[in-house]
């Protein structure tokens, strides 16, 4: 099975525990947590490429912040901001800055969103068709359980 | 002359010898005897004889005559001050004149060196002086020298030389005392000296006019004054009207004089100075009258004053702008000297501090401190605080005792100046009862805003409260998940790992719980103070917080009490809030509304069971039919920000007060909320 790493960067710590046994619990994937995005982008040059996943509302740095410094140092992850209230003002900042995906929490579908730099364009393109098609089709009330299956289908 | 006498007797005797003979010789008569031949040649000798004797007599008077000229006249020499001094300057004869004129006698001063008890000093060496007079002969000289007494005098010498034959030579010297007239001659050079000074200093004119003639007799020079020599004054004509330019300014002294029939006048003009331009003069003038009184002569001064006129009118205006300062300068002013005395004192100082303005000028300032601090800690602070200067922080707050003797808290500044070298303190006192007191209404308010903020906040609050909430929610949904994910999954189940993540879950909706708790205890917090409140006094406050500074303008307030000492029992916190919420309510109800009446009443009513109902009541859009039913639950809200806890919480407080709160639409627009409260009866309110 290909390891799948998927960087949680959240300051609350039960949050970004609940993530990373999610992501366990549905198999295939690799965690680390960071608890800033200043501790993550320290250690960036030692991280196998992989996808981020990274809190908006942080101390420090905030997500959009870490992502527009992410862009510029490594081309290898892709990220996923996750937010407690959504703002289309800000999705759309982040989608600008090079942001995959927007998630609102409570967020049932993390899994579903979860992408990380493929192998070959090809695939990448593929899978995320995939994973749209599965947005699409279960939305974002999905069940945690249907959204996870959805996305090893 | 007594010699003289005597020779006059003589004479007479020898002049009545020949009147006898010649008597006697009449008596005799031819024929002449032998006997008077004899007689005849007897009287003939005897008159002869005579003759003689007078002759001889007249001779002796004459030389007596000389004698006594002679005499007198040495007499009279020796009344001058004459003295003789050999070559070695010791003084040989000191007539009495000399005893005199310097106090010791010829007993004294014979045998004496005239340097030595005189103390001469000449312009000329002694030495100098004695060959020259042995060359000339004769000289004069001018010597200093002193009385007994100590007097110093001014004499001077005219000295001959006499050769005493033996080859060695004396000095007659006569000495005249030329003191008061040398002093005379210093003091007349002095004041001529000074005069000239004035003159050139001052840029003095002087000029004298013969009155009779009219023409001007002598003037200073005229550069000084007029900046170039003057014209006409070699050949002086008349003042008249076809002279040159200072003569129209002598004329006008004459015409000033005539015209006022004074013997002094002053005038000012005009006049053109090549360099310095348009200059302002003063004149002033005297007229020197005869014997009988007829005006003989005009003596004037011309004095340039262009500076100081203008000094004075700047002066002057800056008296007048200083009065004005004093008069008007909000603060306290002082303006003290070095150690502190009052000098000068704005009104306001004396209005401030109640004291005329006599009794605080000369007064210390700090004799006007009442500090609890003490007056030598103020005077430590003070000096510190100047010696820092501009970086020191002022202002300086400072309490005086006013003449009634009422504390007034002022903040200083002080600033100091270098006047002629002396120091002076600039004090500015700011009277700071009314920012106290503003202060003090800040801080109530404040307080009781802060009361209401709580409510205010609450938008705000919940904002944060649903990121806080949504943090622990979305954790137990990832958890949940991830339990649901293991459950479902074919392989063998760790009970150990789904323990772990429901404990986690459990964990996380706990957080929330607390969260919730949290927030409960913040809103309402403790228990209810219960007390009896003035109803209609409650009521304005919060009218008046719920509306200050909320931007709600153009809202008629109007109120209906049913009575105004009304008494209820209730949280007076608690109940202003919800009065403060049902207001702000109406009032963002009538804004959204926009143009039309924002009346805005607050009533109240006996209601049933002697309950007493309170009503907010507005003239805005009313409330829907169907909203009604969910005004009181949470998120029922029809404004776009908020999110609709303060009605939810407001029920809450009157329910717990044991009232009701309730809606209803006003017909004609608009909303009423009412709510019930206990009624107090007045005497248990005390």
């Amino acid at each position: 099975m290909i390891e799948r790493h998927v960087y949680v960067v959240d300051d609350d710590d039960g949050l970004r525990a609940s993530v990373e046994m999610l992501l366990e619990a549905a198999g295939g994937f690799v965690t680390l947590g960071f608890a800033s995005g200043e501790t993550f982008l320290q250690d960036l040059a030692r991280l196998e490429a992989g996808c981020v996943l990274l809190d908006l509302n942080m101390p420090g740095l905030n997500g959009l912040e870490v992502l527009r410094l992410l862009r510029q140092r490594d081309r290898r992850f892709e990220t996923i901001l996750l937010t407690g209230q959504g703002d289309i003002g800000i999705a759309v900042e982040a989608m600008k800055a090079g942001a995959i995906d927007f998630i609102e929490k409570p967020y049932d579908n993390v899994c579903c969103s979860v992408r990380w730099p493929p192998a070959s364009p090809g695939s990448r393109t593929a899978s995320a068709r995939k994973v749209r098609s599965s947005r699409r089709a279960k939305g974002s009330s999905g069940s945690p359980r249907a959204s996870a299956t959805c996305c090893w289908a | 002359m007594a010699m003289d006498r005597r020779t006059n007797g003589l004479l007479a005797l020898f002049a009545l010898v020949p009147l006898g003979t010649l008597l006697r010789a009449a008596y005799i008569a031819p024929p002449f005897t032998l006997s008077d031949l004899i007689q005849i040649v007897l009287l003939s000798l005897l008159g002869f004889s005579a003759l003689v004797g007078a002759a001889w007599t007249a001779h002796a008077r004459a030389v007596v005559s000389v004698d006594i000229e002679r005499r007198e006249l040495a007499d009279a020499l020796e009344l001058t001050a004459v003295m003789v001094v050999d070559d070695c300057g010791v003084i040989r004869h000191w007539s009495r004149g000399c005893e005199e004129l310097y106090g010791w006698s010829a007993h004294h001063a014979v045998g004496a060196r005239r340097v030595d008890l005189l103390c001469s000093r000449s312009r000329q060496s002694l030495k100098g002086l004695w060959s020259s007079l042995l060359r000339e002969g004769r000289m004069t000289n001018e010597m200093v020298e002193y009385h007994r007494d100590g007097r110093q005098l001014i004499v001077h010498d005219n000295i001959k030389l006499f050769d005493r034959g033996d080859g060695r030579h004396e000095a007659v010297i006569a000495v005249t005392d030329v003191t008061e007239w040398r002093n005379a001659q210093d003091a007349l050079r002095l004041s001529e000296a000074r005069l000239a000074t004035a003159v050139s200093v001052q840029g003095i004119f002087i000029y004298e006019i013969d009155l009779p003639s009219r023409r001007p007799i002598w003037t200073t020079p005229g550069e000084m004054f007029f900046g170039r020599p003057l014209e006409g004054l070699a050949s002086p004509g008349p003042v008249d009207d076809h002279g040159p330019e200072h003569h129209a300014h002598m004329r006008k002294a004459i015409e000033a004089i005539e015209a006022s029939g004074h013997d002094r006048v002053h005038f000012d003009f005009e006049f053109d100075h090549p360099r310095r331009g348009k200059r302002l003069a003063e004149g002033w003038a005297r007229i020197i009258r005869d014997l009988d009184g007829r005006p003989l002569r005009l003596l004037g001064t011309h004095l340039d004053v262009t500076e100081r006129r203008a000094r004075e009118r700047a002066l002057r205006s800056g008296e007048a702008e200083r009065e004005a300062i004093l008069a008007t300068v909000p603060d306290a002013m002082f303006v003290c000297n070095q150690r502190g005395v009052v000098r000068v004192c704005s009104a306001s100082a004396c209005r401030l501090l109640g004291y005329p303005e006599e009794e605080l000028v000369g007064r210390r300032l700090v004799d006007l401190i009442e500090d609890d601090r003490g007056r030598s800690a103020i005077r430590r602070d003070l000096r510190a605080a100047l010696h820092r200067g501009l970086e020191s922080e002022w202002p300086l707050p400072i309490s005086l005792r006013r003449a009634d003797g009422e504390i007034l808290p002022l903040s200083f500044v002080i600033g100091q100046t270098r006047i002629d070298g002396a120091r002076l303190f600039v004090v500015f006192g700011r009277d700071m009862r009314p920012a106290i007191a503003t202060e003090e209404r800040f801080r109530r308010m404040n307080n009781d805003l802060a009361q209401v903020s709580r409510l205010g906040m609450m938008g705000e609050m919940a904002a944060v409260l649903a990121h806080e909430l949504s943090q622990p929610l979305s954790a137990v949904v990832n958890f949940l998940g991830a339990v649901d994910l293991m459950l479902g999954s074919a392989g063998e189940k760790d009970a150990e790992k789904l323990r772990h993540a429901v404990t986690r879950a459990s964990e996380q909706a706990s957080r929330a719980g607390e969260i919730i708790r949290r927030l409960r205890a913040f809103i309402l917090r403790g228990e209810a103070d219960m007390r009896a409140e003035l109803l209609p006094a409650l009521a304005r406050e919060a009218a008046a917080l719920a509306l200050f500074n909320s931007g709600a303008f153009g809202i008629r307030l109007h109120y209906e009490f049913e009575r105004e000492d009304r008494h209820v029992l209730c949280d007076r916190v608690q109940i202003q809030q919800v009065l403060v919420n049902l207001i702000r309510n109406a009032a963002d109800a009538m804004a959204a509304k926009g143009n039309g009446p924002h009346d805005l009443t607050i009533a109240t009513t006996v209601a049933r069971d002697d309950l007493i109902e309170v009503q907010v009541r507005d003239s805005g859009p009313g409330v829907a039919p169907e909203m009604l039913e969910r005004l009181f639950r949470p998120f029922a809200t029809t404004k776009r920000e908020g999110l609709g806890f303060g009605l939810a919480i407001s029920r809450r407080i009157i329910e717990a007060h044991g009232g009701q709160l309730s809606a209803a639409s006003v017909p004609g627009g608009g909303a009423v909320f009412r709510f019930t409260l206990q009624p107090m009866i007045a005497e248990a309110a005390r």
